[in-house]
């Protein structure tokens, strides 16, 4: 019994499994567009729409047209896998783009180690993702760690004088990663680590660490924090008279609007932000959001777009749509994108480093002009 | 630890005491007049700041003209929600935990409906008063400090005049003390109870706005600030309005040095590790030690 039901199985499966090559290269892309970080789907959708057009307008790869197949993982990790496995096996997608939060990307590089299916992350910073030995992932955005590397490079460059530096931070694993990394590189630069405090996430007064801080006598403060709390840092230190330079981890506009003029003067990495985008293909991406959706460009946008080129070099470089031939070319691709010079090192990280912002007048400015 | 560093945490620790007082009196009013805890209380405290927001976008008026509106709002919409849903249940005489529990609901429910009115970013609070501190001597004082504190004890004393010298202040009294004499003495008791929730009401939107100012506003902020004036309910001896005043402010002057002195990381823990050592050494809480003392 059970062996004719498997062949009855493996019979209609081997019936439906003979359709005609589509004429469109299919790219699931796939991102909270609903729930609580569904500002970055937007930019996500966005940017993977502005350069898809581009792609097609210049008259696709290999002679097809992109398609863009969307699904929503709400940002859980649960239906990032879901959205994943029915993008490879139904729609069968020839490249997974996607996701935003950390854990809704892992959870998807299960199903692309799975599927065979190349995917490329967007804006997910943990370190682990690309670190699981899995050959099918790579990721847009710069890890973590090189932002933590290129803020502490940043902090002994501009204060060459300060050595004594504090570190608060959220006790998490993205502060946790943030602190180790920095403390790492800011060891071999000659810095000290005079203070380190953490906190819980959700938590409102952060006068205690401030006030531990102030007389740990450190000379910079670096803290490692999501929006809400990375403001509130802010704000207290400023009351307090804590006049000490703040370095973060992170910044968004989320951030600039919350923290007011306690945020003057904070510097803090990016992968991508207007007044650091100084390649022509950075500008047009930030005039073609404005024009096409009456929105400022975000670091989202441009990993969305540098993503779907990537794809596109890649499936011209492999000569087809063979998801595995497709993965090789995808490790040795280099493009030109809105974020200069782009190709993957041996984990599947990103090798540019990050632009530095300090917000000046309640805005985004270059921290290295 | 320099003494000016002392006295900067002493006004930082008073200021979030003083919150965490507001919403204890509202939490411990309550408990004397119908006996329920209202674990919605929080979510009033949300409402608060919501609303005082909402009114500085409307008109951008000076700060303590928001924090009355604030109140207001927050007093109105918990009389509103005693009278539809708690009264409801006090009528057909349901046993009182299904009244505590309908208030776990409420506070769910008010969450929710916040986050789907206002969404589930925090929202900044208009900057009202200048950030930098005052420098008195080699102190340094924050002015929204200062004003958190003369609000906040403005409030207890109104709240104290009104208990003893108005005709509504004295039934809501006489109700917390015996229902049904104060019922027979001709006092309607559905006015009383409404207006014990409306005066909760009131002290957690007062807390509300305070706190936003201070902080930020967001659909879940009264949660743990719920949480934790409970606590202070508790410290001070719950029901006893003197109590409620004094518990929060000595659980916001514990958990500030604790988090200055200890360590911040286990900063809450410290706070339920003294609501436990409460319930287990001084039950009636200072109220309780001082009658004892008597």
């Amino acid at each position: 019994m059970k062996l004719r039901n498997l062949a009855i199985a493996l019979g209609l499966s081997a019936a439906f499994a003979v359709t005609p090559a589509s004429a469109q290269i299919k790219l699931g892309v796939f991102g909270p567009f609903t729930g609580d970080a569904a500002a970055y789907g937007q930019s996500q959708k966005e940017g993977v729409e502005i350069a898809v057009k581009e792609v097609n307008a210049a008259g696709g790869v290999l002679g097809k047209k992109f398609e863009i197949v969307y699904a929503d993982d709400a940002g859980k990790p649960e239906q990032a896998a879901a959205v994943a496995l029915r993008l490879a096996n139904q729609d069968e997608v020839t490249v997974l783009l996607g996701s935003i939060s950390s854990g809704a990307s892992l959870a998807a590089s299960q199903i692309a180690a799975q599927t065979e299916t190349p995917q490329i992350v967007i804006t997910s910073t943990a370190q682990r993702i690309t670190t699981q030995g899995n050959p099918w992932v790579f990721r847009s955005t710069i890890p973590d760690t090189a932002f933590a590397e290129s803020l502490a490079a940043f902090v002994a460059k501009k204060y060459p004088n300060k050595k004594k530096y504090a570190f608060i931070y959220v006790n998490d694993d993205f502060g946790k990663g943030g602190f180790e990394k920095f403390n790492a590189k800011a060891k071999t630069l000659g810095m000290t680590l005079v203070a380190d405090e953490k906190y819980a996430r959700g938590d409102l007064d952060f006068t205690g660490q401030l006030t531990r801080i102030r007389s740990s006598g450190a000379e910079v403060l670096i803290e490692w924090s999501r929006y809400a709390e990375q403001a509130l840092i802010s704000k207290q230190k400023k009351q307090m008279g804590l006049n000490i330079p703040l370095l973060a981890g992170d910044g968004t506009p989320k951030y600039l609007e919350l923290a007011g003029d306690a945020a003057e003067g904070v510097v803090y990495p990016t992968d991508f932000a207007i007044p650091t985008a100084k390649t022509a293909i950075g500008m047009a991406l930030v005039k073609s959001v404005k024009d096409n959706y009456n929105r400022l460009a975000d670091y989202t946008h441009a990993q969305a777009y540098d993503a779907v080129k990537l794809a596109a070099a890649a499936i011209t470089k492999a000569g087809s749509t063979d998801k595995a031939k497709v993965r090789d070319a995808l490790k040795t691709v280099e493009i030109n994108g809105a974020r200069g010079v782009f190709k993957f090192d041996a984990k599947g990280d990103p090798t540019h480093s990050a632009a530095m912002i300090v917000v000046k007048g309640g805005k985004e400015a270059d921290a290295n002009e | 630890m320099t003494i000016a560093e002392m006295v900067e945490l002493l006004v930082g620790g008073l200021a979030i005491g003083c919150i965490y007082s507001l919403i204890a009196l509202g939490l411990s009013i309550i408990i004397r007049a119908t006996g329920v805890l209202n674990f919605a209380q929080g979510e009033v405290v949300m409402l608060g700041a919501m609303f005082g927001l909402a009114t500085y976008r409307l008109v951008p008026l000076p700060f303590p003209a928001l924090f009355v509106a604030g109140a207001l709002f927050a007093g109105v919409m918990a009389v509103i929600i005693e009278l539809l849903i708690y009264r409801t249940l006090r009528v057909r005489r349901v046993p009182m935990v299904n009244i505590v529990i309908s208030t776990i609901a409420m506070s769910i429910l008010l969450q929710n409906g916040a986050q789907l009115v206002w969404g589930s970013e925090p929202i900044a609070y208009p900057r009202l008063f200048a950030l930098e501190g005052l420098q008195l001597g080699p102190v340094r004082v924050a002015p929204q400090l200062v004003w958190i504190v003369v609000l906040a004890l403005g409030m207890m004393l109104a709240l104290q005049l009104f208990l003893r010298f108005t005709r509504a202040g004295l039934s809501v009294q006489a109700v917390a003390q015996d229902p049904e004499a104060a019922q027979l003495m001709g006092i309607n008791l559905t006015r009383a109870v409404a207006s014990t929730y409306g005066i909760a009401g009131i002290l957690g939107g007062a807390a509300g706005v305070l706190l936003g100012s201070m902080f930020y506003a967001s659909f879940n902020m009264g949660f743990l600030p719920g949480i934790k004036a409970f606590v202070a309910a508790t410290l001070g001896g719950l029901g006893s309005i003197g109590g409620a005043m004094l518990g929060g402010i000595v659980f916001g002057l514990i958990e500030t040095f604790t988090a200055t002195s200890i360590s911040t990381a286990y900063k809450d823990a410290v706070g339920m590790v003294l609501l436990i050592v409460i319930l287990l050494v001084l039950p009636q809480g200072f109220a309780g030690a001082m009658r004892r003392g008597r």
